[in-house]
């Protein structure tokens, strides 16, 4: 009798009212104003960049074969901008390469954890009783296991392989986002505009996904932010134990891990790939608690 | 003025209860309503004694672990307390809508006005055209006499005023022609000049659009202003209705008459104003006899033992009183 509707309706009552172009406009608009924002955005475009641009950059091979290495632990020059390693690598080549195993685990992991988390969480939240029990019972099994451990096992479980990795991480640390999820869903479940929008007519779908979810983000995208932090670390201690991405992938946690025991002698090998992780890592965060502000509509017309 | 033909709305023994691990608490006890077409109706009592719970009967979203467990709720002739949640949920806001009490915290926060009146429209009336869509927008905030109202609706709700948000939300209950409105306190949270005009903005639109409206209040100054019949309740019972003007005269069961006191009236100078002494009884315990019995001036014996029937007192004015139900002797005693 009615037709499905959902997301198209919301967009569509969105353009009516005038406001979806606007919106969109003064979001970018705040978020070209907004310094946290800009900085953060310029450094991830940066690591994308270059992430997709790895295979035409004249550089080294970062895997060469056997014969072609060059001497190891040589220090920084014009011809190894960033030294090499202990196997003679190319550290510069093996730092821009990286970047693609960085960035694809850690936005993939978070994208699965959020998935996975703003789900199960809104719908303990919002639904309570016995729903709520066994999700949140399970949000706190996943809980009680260090993220890393969790991630540890399902990897070794699972075999080195990137995909795997992503899952392995996805599984161990959703359960944060479905706690925060979960205890944002039910205090906004509690405010009147919910019971208005029962009293209107909606059901529990569109009240949990177009009206719980947009009031419950702003915590979310704080954490997802730092979580880029935590997937880029947990992707290395993965790979220094083994249980990562295959030995040959080049990725910094690894580099960081196989320069360790040369760290006096040649310091290199650690301090370029570790600068770059710090900045990708500040990147993230500037971005979300940038784009928390942006997406807020009460901070509009707010200069910062 | 009430004999309207066929009632829109009809109540009888309704009753809703909260099972609670304590026990069972009556929220409402047998509560029989009629609203006609084209009425106001106004609920007065005080905190706890059922107005909202009886809105939300209505509508069928009675918070869990309360629950409708005897009566019916007729709409048009359609039995409310049988239909599917699905069938429920059509009526909700198309037929039956529900202004309340807060306007500042009944709007979504992250959503403009538009998109919300949008949301409502597109969802009831199957429109999914956007020019279509944004006309009838539009057209409803003009209903409610908004000021330029292209500009409100890119607006979000923290930048309205108080009165403007009930406005919206006004319109956001009658956007889809409902031919009931349920306003639940819709001026508490108000200024009082503010009130006035949301009182006023009520009273025309359920005028000229022809819906009957249902209005829970503690202020009997906003019935009397707004309301063609008042109805009183009472620890979850109805225990007087009459038109307006008649339960202002000739209040008859002695909690009306309490209340009418209580009324303070303008430029009377009084040390100390009238209240009803006692409290409202337990409604986890089962009273036998009137809920009213301890705090009534006008008890009676039978009062402890038999609970009083609503009875015709006079032509169109109801009451559930003993004093009233043959026997008694209407005294002025309450």
């Amino acid at each position: 009798m009615r037709p499905r509707r959902g997301l198209n309706n919301l967009l569509i009552s969105w353009k009516a009212s005038g406001g979806f172009k606007q919106t969109v406009v003064e979001i970018l608009e705040r978020g070209r104003r907004n310094g946290m924002v800009v900085v953060g955005f310029s450094i991830i475009a940066t690591m994308i960049a270059l992430a997709l641009l790895a295979p035409i950059l004249p550089m080294a091979d970062p895997t060469p074969a056997q014969g072609d290495v060059d001497e190891p632990l040589l220090p920084p020059s014009t011809r190894h901008w960033f030294g090499t390693d202990n196997l003679g690598q190319d550290v510069f080549s093996r730092v821009i390469w990286g970047t693609r195993v960085s960035l694809a685990v850690a936005s993939m992991a978070i994208c699965f954890s959020l998935i996975i988390g703003v789900v199960l969480g809104l719908t303990a939240g919002y639904f309570g009783g016995a729903v709520d029990y066994i999700i949140a019972g399970t949000i706190d099994l996943f809980w009680t296991f260090p993220a890393f451990l969790l991630a540890l096992a399902f990897a070794a479980a699972l075999g080195a392989s990137l995909l795997n990795v992503i899952l392995a991480i996805s599984i161990s640390y959703w359960a944060g986002f479905g706690r925060l999820m979960r205890g944002q869903a039910l205090s906004v479940r509690e405010r009147q505009f919910i019971e208005a929008s029962r009293a209107l007519g909606a059901k529990h779908s569109r009240i949990m996904f177009t009206h719980v979810m947009p009031n419950c983000l702003a915590p979310l995208i704080v954490w997802a932010s730092i979580g880029v932090a935590d997937a880029i670390t947990i992707e290395s201690s993965l790979s220094f134990l083994g249980a990562g991405t295959p030995i040959t992938t080049p990725s910094w946690g690894k580099m960081l891990s196989l320069g360790m025991p040369f760290i006096t002698e040649a310091p290199w090998v650690t301090t370029f790939p570790g600068i770059v992780l710090l900045i990708t890592i500040l990147g993230f965060n500037l971005l979300g608690d940038g784009l928390r502000d942006v997406l807020d509509p009460r901070m509009k017309g707010m200069r910062r | 003025m009430t004999d309207m033909g066929s009632p829109i709305l009809e109540i009888k023994g309704l009753r809703t209860q909260f099972l609670l691990q304590e026990g069972t608490l009556t929220a409402l006890d047998g509560i029989d309503l009629k609203i006609f077409e084209n009425e106001s109706v106004g609920i007065v009592g005080e905190t706890g004694c059922g107005k909202s719970m009886t809105a939300f009967s209505i509508l069928r979203l009675v918070p869990p672990p309360g629950k409708i467990t005897a009566g019916s709720i007729r709409y048009k002739g359609l039995e409310l307390t049988k239909l599917t949640e699905d069938q429920m949920r059509g009526i909700r806001g198309k037929d039956i809508s529900m202004i309340f009490q807060d306007p500042s915290t009944s709007l979504d926060p992250v959503f403009t006005i538009g998109s919300q009146l949008a949301e409502v429209i597109s969802l009831h009336q199957s429109t999914y055209e956007e020019e279509a869509l944004r006309k009838k927008v539009l057209d409803v905030l003009k209903l409610v006499k908004i000021a330029a109202p292209e500009n409100v609706i890119k607006q979000y709700p923290h930048e309205l005023s108080g009165g403007m948000k009930q406005r919206v939300m006004i319109a956001l209950a009658l956007s889809c022609n409902p031919s009931l409105l349920i306003a639940d306190e819709p001026t508490t949270a108000l200024d009082v000049t503010i009130q006035a005009q949301i009182l006023n903005l009520l009273k025309d639109l359920v005028r000229s659009t022809g819906s009957s409206m249902m209005l829970i209040t503690h202020n009997l100054g906003v019935v009397a202003e707004t309301c063609d019949r008042i109805c009183i309740m009472y620890a979850g019972r109805i225990v007087e209705i009459a038109a307006t003007m008649d339960l202002f005269e000739t209040p008859m069961h002695p909690y009306a008459k309490g209340l009418l006191k209580a009324f303070p009236i303008l430029g009377e100078h009084k040390d100390e104003l009238n209240v009803i002494r006692g409290t409202v009884p337990n409604l986890m315990k089962p009273f036998p006899g009137c809920p009213f019995v301890d705090r009534c001036d006008a008890s009676m014996d039978r009062c402890r033992t038999t609970p009083p029937t609503m009875v015709e007192a006079r032509p169109g004015h109801f009451v559930s009183c003993h004093l009233y139900s043959g026997g008694g002797v209407p005294s002025d005693a309450g």
